[in-house]
């Protein structure tokens, strides 16, 4: 028995240190009751202090989870599925497809969510593993949609649309991570992971490119906002100039007579360091 | 792609004017995001209808559909009875079961397979020889399904195989045999003259040869409406309403 895990192990470096880390963080955080403080020092993503420089939670919220079964589920599924890719891809390939799919999860729950959402789970870039065994489908075939005529690639994809109704049907669930995740996943595979039976021409390189592009300017937009009126409070505070932090200002009053986004909810329920940028705003009005 | 890179380039553009009027830009990407949301869903909506009112899109969309009820309902048992069967005693009969079973559920690869032990098997039956080009045809290997087909309808006297001649006919156009492919399909014609299908597959190949007046001649006939006695499956409206388009672009074909 130990053998045999040894050698599953050896064949899948990568999966099982990722499954070593998921139990040795969820110890680290009370798996039976996890408390808000504890994840979000072990580095759960927050999009108000990914905003305040902590970008380094957009890959360390991968690993951390909000309770048991939540950490049951994400395990089983990485165990299922982590030691079949990582055997295709190898373990370099495998461990940039976890992380970029985990990243691209993480950028679209800081851009969907609220200024003090804790984002949590390793399930952006366990979706993000299901699209690229979708994208690697996807190259095999004669064309982009032959892998339709296959009942277990079918299956795949029936299996991904189930899990994201359900997505949208549990509370404490974030879709958005599990689509960014996906997304993420599959152009990781689908433009740089497999070249499939394809050498890559002019037009993929730029295609690649775009991709590239495009996640720098969304990780870019996850530390700099600017249609987010959190962003304006902090700058109402820290903008260089007089005038800049006056108009920022002028911005977070505006959010707040038009009753976006839950501002007055929102505000004094966080962080130390955000409920006294709050505080000060709130006496300065 | 330019549409990545433009993309790309609004988080920065945005930082880089809130730098200096934070308030301007916050109104701008307001006021630009509803517009893009409005005229998107507008834009949405126009090719919607202009999508229904292209001709064969519904006919497309209801071959589609007839073709994913076909497979769903088409018996598996004869296919598993085969290959149950296949791993005792290997006989033509079962391959040949087996590969047509797995042509009808869609399952190229494995009809292939079996279809071509078949004809290996035993050269010499027409049917095989039949199937096996139907599915060399279908997954466009143009060059062997020709070779089989002559030979099916040169064998074929009473037509049993009555759409042998169209894929023979299809095959050689694909090939560059376009000759061929004219006589071919006017053959098939004589015994079918109302199958919409070729009548377009004619008109393509006669607008590849340069003969712009046949072409027009075979466009009209298979785009003329339906008369009732007329036996009329998706396929043929489909080819009907790619006749409509191909008219009205003046014979020309995409």
């Amino acid at each position: 028995m130990s053998e045999r895990f040894m050698e599953m192990v050896n064949r899948a470096p990568v999966t099982f240190g990722v499954l070593g880390l998921y139990v040795l963080l969820a110890f680290l955080t009370d798996p039976l009751n996890p408390k808000g403080g504890d994840l979000i020092t072990y580095g759960a993503g927050v999009p108000l202090l990914v905003m305040d420089g902590q970008v380094w939670r957009l890959v360390s919220h991968c690993f951390l989870h909000g309770g048991l079964l939540h950490l049951a589920l994400n395990t089983y599924a990485l165990f299922i599925l982590g030691p079949f890719l990582e055997q295709r891809l190898g373990s370099l390939r495998f461990a940039i497809l976890y992380l970029m799919a985990g990243v691209s999860g993480g950028i679209a729950g800081m851009l969907w969510h609220q200024p003090l959402t804790l984002l949590v789970g390793g399930s952006g870039a366990l979706f993000g593993m299901l699209g690229a065994i979708l994208a690697s489908n996807m190259r095999s075939g004669r064309h982009v949609l032959d892998f339709l005529s296959y009942p277990g690639t079918r299956m795949l994809l029936i299996c991904l649309v189930v899990n994201l109704a359900l997505g949208f049907f549990l509370p404490m669930v974030s879709n958005s991570a599990h689509i960014g995740g996906l997304i993420g996943g599959t152009v990781v595979m689908y433009c740089f992971l497999d070249l499939g039976r394809f050498t890559p021409d002019r037009t993929s390189r730029f295609i690649r490119s775009g991709w590239i592009a495009v996640f720098a300017a969304l990780l870019f937009y996850v530390v700099f906002p600017v249609l987010r009126w959190d962003y304006h409070l902090k700058m109402s505070f820290y903008a260089s100039g007089a005038e800049q932090r006056a108009e920022h200002k002028m911005l977070v009053d505006l959010y707040v007579a038009e009753g976006r986004d839950g501002v007055i909810e929102v505000m004094g329920t966080g962080p130390p360091v955000y409920n006294e940028i709050a505080e000060r705003w709130q006496r300065g009005r | 792609m330019c549409l990545l890179w433009a993309a790309a380039l609004v988080p920065p553009a945005l930082y880089i004017g809130s730098l200096s009027a934070p308030v301007d830009t916050v109104l701008f990407a307001a006021k630009a995001r509803t517009y893009l949301i409005y005229g998107a869903s507008s834009i949405v909506a126009i090719l919607a209808v202009l999508l229904l009112l292209y001709p064969p899109f519904l006919p497309y969309t209801r071959l589609q559909l007839a073709e994913i009820k076909r497979r769903l309902g088409t018996d598996h048992k004869p296919l598993y009875d085969g290959l149950y069967r296949l791993r005792h005693l290997e006989t033509h009969a079962d391959h040949l079961q087996v590969g047509r079973a797995a042509r009808n559920l869609g399952q190229l690869p494995l009809a292939l397979g079996h279809l071509s032990r078949a004809f290996e098997m035993d050269e010499t039956h027409l049917a095989g020889r039949y199937e096996l080009g139907r599915v060399l045809c279908e997954i466009s290997q143009f060059p062997p399904a020709v070779q089989l087909l002559e030979t099916v309808t040169q064998e074929d006297e009473h037509y049993c195989y009555g759409d042998a001649l169209r894929l023979l006919g299809q095959a050689y156009a694909r090939t560059g045999a376009l000759e061929p492919a004219v006589s071919t399909l006017r053959r098939q014609l004589v015994l079918f003259p109302d199958n919409r299908q070729v009548h377009l597959l004619l008109a393509k190949v006669l607008s590849k040869l340069g003969d712009s007046e046949a072409c027009i001649a075979e466009l009209r006939k298979a785009a003329r409406p339906r008369s009732k006695a007329e036996r009329f499956g998706h396929a043929d409206q489909l080819a009907r309403a790619r006749a409509r388009v191909a008219l009205w672009r003046g014979g020309r074909f995409r």
